[in-house]
């Protein structure tokens, strides 16, 4: 390793490997397009690239049948599959950081179970948010809950003790609190209630239409700036909690910040395809592998491999079963894991 | 910023006193004053377990709330802004974390560019510098390794690069040696006299390791239940009396040949539940 790279300073070296990071980051861009359009292709009649490319960007010119397809059918659900992905998964980058916790994500900190509870009470219950319209019901409901789950988290770090520690052990207790109360939920839920349940935690991007992509992807429009600006300061948190704060860091309000972020991203995704839990918790792991933890690219490629993960679920789901469409949160997790031991197994040694 | 515009420019020792601290009713730290400390010089902060020594660089470094005075010429750093007592100390906790996936460069950069005026010039001004104290602590070769894949030797230096790159007055070290064998604990030690020399940095730090406290620090802090027992050069201050009281043991303090003390415990003495 020594004596080679001797005569050439380590700033041209680190030059290097930022335009190397670029490079990836953009190759990533590159294999969500191609994934993305992938997934419009695919379905009960599969399209050819060239065909689907041409509906894409001059739809006047298609039949009506291929344009309903294509357009209506499943560019929702393909563009909802990125928005959902890239949200779940930059949260989940964002989480481990400032929970100083690899296994920190959305799933297992009880937030998706927040969400899961907001739905089935009002699938059982009809119970939700007063002055909501009845066909957006179970997202408000789902919204809220996920929302509220974060806010409750804060509130009880600030009570004792602010560490992430304290954070990482609510979490966990919100999420057996929350599946706890979602197995009540069904244990009282009629016949069809239950099925309804069952199928929204399932986690299903055939909900996604136009309305709700254009929510989730002006959130992340909004949101995704701030992580941006923090991303220094969340690099450098990586170095130790005491540490950033000796640079002059204040990292419970960073922290505070960053929960605020996750809770909006996951609420939002959340409640529009159910739960989904896989992603954020493999996204950031395959994108830290790839591109290592400076966040300037850890929180991009992050979004990205999210996005790609969940694009390439989407489609799995219509391949899986002939003529069947089997639910995304199912198959996210079954396409996610060979990935994600794949790349755990394939990383150097650790001395 | 540069170290000219923090504080005043006149070379000035760090004058803490009548500090209090503790953990929630548990009082530490009970109004302890510490001799001058002055630029250049390493003082060693040692004690046995539960003496406050942590707590005490816990407290200068303003990590956890005190009361009493630190004053760095006209500054009480207890009192300053925060941006500018993170211009003026850093503290280096004892490890860096677990399975970072930075390299030593990023990691480096990322301590300066943290906060946004620490560094006048921008991220070209960062690389430079970060380059320069890593060929500083002869690990420009380690620059582009990511810190889980290095030796614990190594990255205490990368540790130490995080904290002087970013050219502080007062260096405050948490046991920097605590888990490196007898070469990497002496050349981090070196090093950091070295650097404190050439900087005028006023370095404290906790050490369990008598010998290299004797070796290396300029000073020494004896403390004992939240008090400092004794200070003063390792002669002064490191004393089979001394030790006797502090440690309950029964030592014999011995100068070698090269001029340098060493320690040599013979048993315990009675009297101190362990």
């Amino acid at each position: 390793m020594t004596g080679q790279v001797g005569q050439i300073s380590p700033a041209a070296r680190y030059t290097v490997m930022i335009r190397r990071r670029r490079v990836l980051l953009a190759g990533l861009a590159a294999a969500l397009v191609l994934a993305f359009l992938a997934d419009l292709m695919t379905g009960p009649s599969t399209l050819t690239p060239m065909d689907t490319l041409r509906i894409l960007f001059w739809p006047d010119a298609a039949t009506r049948p291929l344009k309903v397809i294509v357009w209506d059918v499943r560019l929702p659900g393909a563009v909802m599959a990125i928005l959902v992905g890239g949200a779940l998964s930059l949260a989940g980058a964002e989480m481990q950081t400032v929970l100083n916790n690899s296994l920190a994500s959305p799933f297992t900190l009880g937030v998706a179970s927040a969400a899961s509870f907001g739905a089935a009470l009002a699938i059982v219950l009809q119970v939700g948010i007063p002055w909501i319209p009845a066909t957006w019901l179970v997202p408000a409901n789902a919204f809220a809950f996920a929302f509220g789950s974060v806010l409750l988290l804060q509130a009880v770090s600030r009570l004792r003790g602010r560490g992430p520690e304290t954070l990482v052990l609510f979490g966990i207790a919100t999420f057996f609190t929350f599946n706890a109360l979602v197995a009540l939920m069904q244990f009282i839920a009629t016949q069809e209630a239950l099925q309804q349940i069952v199928f929204w935690m399932m986690g299903s991007l055939a909900r996604a239409n136009w309305e709700k992509a254009a929510i989730l992807a002006a959130v992340l429009a909004c949101l995704l700036p701030f992580s941006v600006a923090a991303s220094w300061k969340l690099t450098a948190l990586r170095l130790g909690e005491d540490r950033a704060r000796s640079f002059g860091i204040d990292t419970v309000r960073l922290r505070f910040v960053a929960l605020l972020r996750i809770s909006l991203l996951t609420a939002t995704a959340v409640a529009f395809v159910g739960t989904v839990g896989f992603v954020g918790l493999v996204g950031p792991h395959i994108a830290r592998l790839m591109i290592g933890e400076d966040h300037r690219f850890f929180l991009p490629a992050s979004l990205f491999t999210g996005a790609l993960v969940m694009s390439l679920a989407s489609i799995a789901s219509k391949l899986l079963v002939t003529g069947v469409l089997v639910p995304v949160g199912v198959v996210t997790s079954l396409i996610g894991i060979p990935i994600f031991i794949a790349l755990i197994l394939g990383r150097p040694e650790r001395s | 910023m540069s170290a000219a515009d923090v504080i005043d420019e006149t070379v000035v020792p760090l004058e803490a006193s009548d500090l209090r601290a503790g953990y929630g009713r548990k009082r530490v730290l009970d109004g302890i004053t510490l001799p001058g400390l002055n630029p250049g010089e390493i003082t060693a902060l040692v004690g046995p377990n539960a003496a406050g020594k942590t707590t005490l660089l816990r407290v200068l470094a303003r990590l956890l709330p005190a009361s009493g005075r630190i004053a760095l010429g006209t500054d009480d750093l207890l009192r300053v802004g925060r941006e500018r007592h993170a211009a003026t100390v850093t503290y280096m906790p004892q490890a860096l974390p677990q399975q970072v996936a930075l390299t030593v460069f990023e990691s480096v950069m990322s301590s300066l560019m943290a906060t946004p005026d620490s560094v006048p010039g921008g991220k070209r001004e960062a690389m430079r510098w970060t380059g320069a104290v890593l060929e500083r602590l002869e690990i420009a070769d380690l620059a582009m390794t990511s810190l889980d894949q290095m030796s614990g030797g190594q990255r205490q230096l990368a540790s130490l690069a995080q904290a002087v790159v970013r050219e502080p007055r007062i260096l405050l070290l948490d046991e920097p040696t605590s888990a490196l064998d007898m070469h990497h604990s002496h050349n981090v030690m070196r090093l950091t006299r070295d650097l404190a020399r050439e900087r005028a940095m006023i370095v404290v730090m906790v050490l369990h390791d008598l010998t290299l406290a004797c070796r290396w620090a300029d000073r020494i802090v004896l403390m004992c239940d939240g008090a400092m027992v004794t200070s003063g050069t390792p002669q002064a201050a490191i004393t089979p009396q001394t030790l006797g009281a502090v440690y309950q043991v029964e030592a014999r303090v011995e100068r070698c040949s090269n001029g340098f003390l060493q320690v040599m415990v013979d048993d315990t003495l009675p009297g101190r539940m362990s």
